[in-house]
């Protein structure tokens, strides 16, 4: 009976639809997603503290918010409503300063009290908030990416790995111990109004309208990267650097590169997280742990190709959905009331799904592809070939029509 | 940077006292040895005599514990691979190593040099490297055409054999238009006719792009009718040098051999 109920239920929670927040969701991590498999996917280069460059996403535009908003938000009301000054403790027109105020009891008030009223009202403001952020953020994460990766691009990868994990360990217990970063264990907030505008009233479907703008600039961004004749180079290096160094590829040049570039992208995207999906902003959303749900929906996507990557992001976000739904299921078919966190339960069940999934399809929903450039249009017209997943499919196709036909004679 | 020495001047390589030492083991020992321009020179010697790190330490994998290596003209000891395949050097190794997860075609694309499409920030305009792209590709089927890779030429370079692979490295170091090629053992593995022909094809790819070849292999019997000059290794040393018919004859090289 358990066992026709657990089917039950994961039917359900596959076939309901895919919903807005998930969608919107969906989109969010695939953005991160694909910053991350340029660097794993395509030059295998594995950064295992990603999580900590989508921070400083977050990181910037909380300096934005003091140095940006603040001012311009205590002089539109030290005019209109001085009074709201003394409810927060300060002379009007006066303002929390950055960075020896962040963090404060004051800050968080303005924030709320001034801030955010005012950007509210001023959506053409916030509009430039997120730009800069984005702008200031893109910048912090590719300057720190370079800071780390310059000292190790010489050694084996495992090297940088470690690195870059320790590094967002680190980073972690900064953003609770240094408010300058985000405002400490409180952190700070922003709002998803603007989006309004976008949605025609809408806020939801405002945030579905910006990220998929952004996922299409940076799909496509991703995409030319790759599927160019340095997209070819990034997998040489992958496959074997000591051919490749003999090729003339510079290999410390490459990663370094590509770590540039894929932080970068990442903070870009950390911005995105922070005004589509978390507006309200604290260090937990920025545990370690979260870099390897990334690699792990890269990995059931298929790693190295782009496609596959953002098909990861939504299968993950699916399995999630039946492991959530079983998890809660659980306690009634056991009859005990669980001593364990239900996030630990889902955890395990999540992992083990991605373990199956990797065991019978290592390379992922889709595998990885030739890269397409030019040449390979002309090398299919001249020597006229099927690539090989196309052909791998399709053998494994008839192979499968030719036993079933088999066992329909038999 | 010092000046080639004088005797060696007309050389295309010129190694002078080159030491490479693991440990206690004195894998390379003081070796000399010119690569005169447009020849065929053969590298002989037994298992384990040095032949294969003294080819890595002069491609830049290892650097040299004591000595100087001359390519054409310039000091490149020590300098790492990439710089010396920017100065017309390329190599292939013992065991293949062509990149597994790209086709053989792929491979061949990848080894042109001064590509701007493999620079990241002109990677995302086509137009910066398209017709680059596309006189690479022709070049890249008209060899795989020559060199019979034409039915793999489509697949992963993981998915084809040892022999393939072979012609396949070498096929992606002549498309890096080199001014010298260092094989390592590119007949071992190979069935005597297409051994041959692969040797011929060299002799033709010296007469016809005037490329210099410096050869390792086993299989002397094949190697002697088409190299210009040889020279013996045995623990780490040179310890004979001249045409394939004198270095027959050299008693140095019989015991060599003899014992194994």
């Amino acid at each position: 009976m358990a066992v026709g109920e657990i089917i039950g239920l994961i039917v359900e929670s596959l076939t309901a639809p895919l919903g807005l927040h998930l969608l919107i969701t969906g989109l969010v991590y695939a953005v991160l997603v694909l910053s991350l498999n340029i660097e794993y996917g395509w030059a295998g280069i594995p950064n295992f503290g990603k999580i900590a460059f989508i921070a400083m996403g977050a990181i910037a535009t909380h300096i934005v918010y003091y140095l940006y908003v603040f001012p311009k938000a205590a002089a539109y009301y030290a005019e209109v409503a001085p009074d709201k000054f003394t409810l927060v403790g300060l002379e009007p027109g006066d303002y929390p300063k950055w960075p020896g105020d962040a963090g404060s009891y004051t800050a968080i008030n303005f924030m709320l009290q001034i801030a955010l009223p005012y950007l509210q009202e001023h959506l053409l403001v916030l509009f430039e908030f997120m730009l800069l952020s984005a702008a200031l953020g893109g910048l912090l994460g590719a300057i720190i990416g370079l800071i780390l990766a310059y000292p190790v691009v010489r050694l084996r990868e495992d090297y940088l790995a470690i690195l870059l994990l320790m590094f967002s360990f680190m980073l972690w217990n900064f953003l609770t111990a240094i408010p300058p970063l985000i405002g400490g264990s409180q952190g700070f907030r922003v709002t998803y109004d603007p989006f309004k505008v976008l949605g025609l009233g809408n806020v939801d479907y405002g945030r579905l309208v910006a990220i998929i703008l952004i996922f299409g600039v940076m799909y496509l961004l991703v995409d030319r990267l790759t599927h160019s004749p340095y997209g070819r180079t990034l997998r040489a290096m992958r496959d074997d650097e000591l051919a490749a160094a003999t090729m003339g590829k510079n290999i410390s040049r490459i990663r370094l590169e590509t770590i540039v570039m894929g932080s970068f992208l990442a903070a870009v995207g950390g911005v995105a997280f922070v005004f589509i999906l978390f507006p309200s902003v604290t260090p937990d959303l920025f545990k370690p742990e979260v870099t390897f749900m990334l690699i792990a929906m890269m990995l059931l996507g298929g790693a190295g190709n782009n496609v596959g990557a953002v098909l990861g992001v939504f299968a993950f976000l699916y399995i999630f959905r039946v492991t959530t739904a079983l998890t809660a299921a659980l306690p009634g078919y056991l009859g005990v009331e669980l001593a364990i966190p239900e996030g630990l339960i889902r955890n395990v069940l999540t992992g083990i799904l991605i373990i199956l999934v990797l065991f019978y399809r290592p390379r992922g929903i889709i595998p990885e592809e030739s890269v397409k450039t030019v040449a390979w249009d002309i090398f299919n017209k001249r020597l006229g070939f099927i690539p090989p997943s196309a052909r791998g499919t399709i053998v494994l196709l008839a192979g499968r029509l030719r036993n079933l036909i088999k066992r329909r004679k038999g | 940077m010092t000046r080639p020495p004088e005797n060696c001047d007309d050389a295309l390589l010129c190694v002078r006292g080159v030491k490479k030492y693991f440990g206690g083991v004195r894998a390379v020992d003081g070796v000399d040895l010119e690569v005169p321009r447009r020849w065929i020179v053969g590298l002989i010697g037994p298992n384990g005599s040095g032949k294969s790190t003294l080819f890595n330490v002069i491609a830049g994998v290892y650097k040299p514990d004591a000595g100087r290596i001359w390519f054409d003209g310039e000091d490149i000891t020590g300098l790492p691979p990439h710089e010396i395949y920017k100065r017309g050097l390329v190599r292939t190794f013992q065991t293949p190593r062509l990149w597994q997860s790209l086709t053989v075609y792929e491979n061949t694309l990848a080894g042109y040099r001064g590509h701007s499409g493999e620079n990241p920030l002109r990677a995302l305009l086509r137009l910066f490297w398209r017709k680059r792209e596309v006189d690479n590709a022709e070049a890249s089927i008209e060899r795989i055409l020559d060199s019979g890779l034409k039915p793999v030429a489509g697949n992963l370079s993981s998915d084809i054999s040892g022999g393939q692979m072979k012609l396949g490295e070498l096929t992606r170091a002549l498309n890096t238009k080199p001014k010298m090629v260092m094989l390592d053992e590119p007949a071992a593995g190979i069935n005597p006719t297409l051994a041959r022909q692969l040797f011929e094809r060299i002799v033709k790819l010296r007469d016809e792009e005037g490329i210099t070849f410096l050869i390792i292999e086993h299989r002397l019997e094949i190697l002697f009718d088409y190299v210009d000059y040889v020279y013996v290794m045995h623990q780490g040393k040179i310890i004979a040098r001249g045409k394939p018919e004198e270095v027959v004859e050299d008693p140095k090289v019989i015991q060599v051999y003899l014992e194994g």
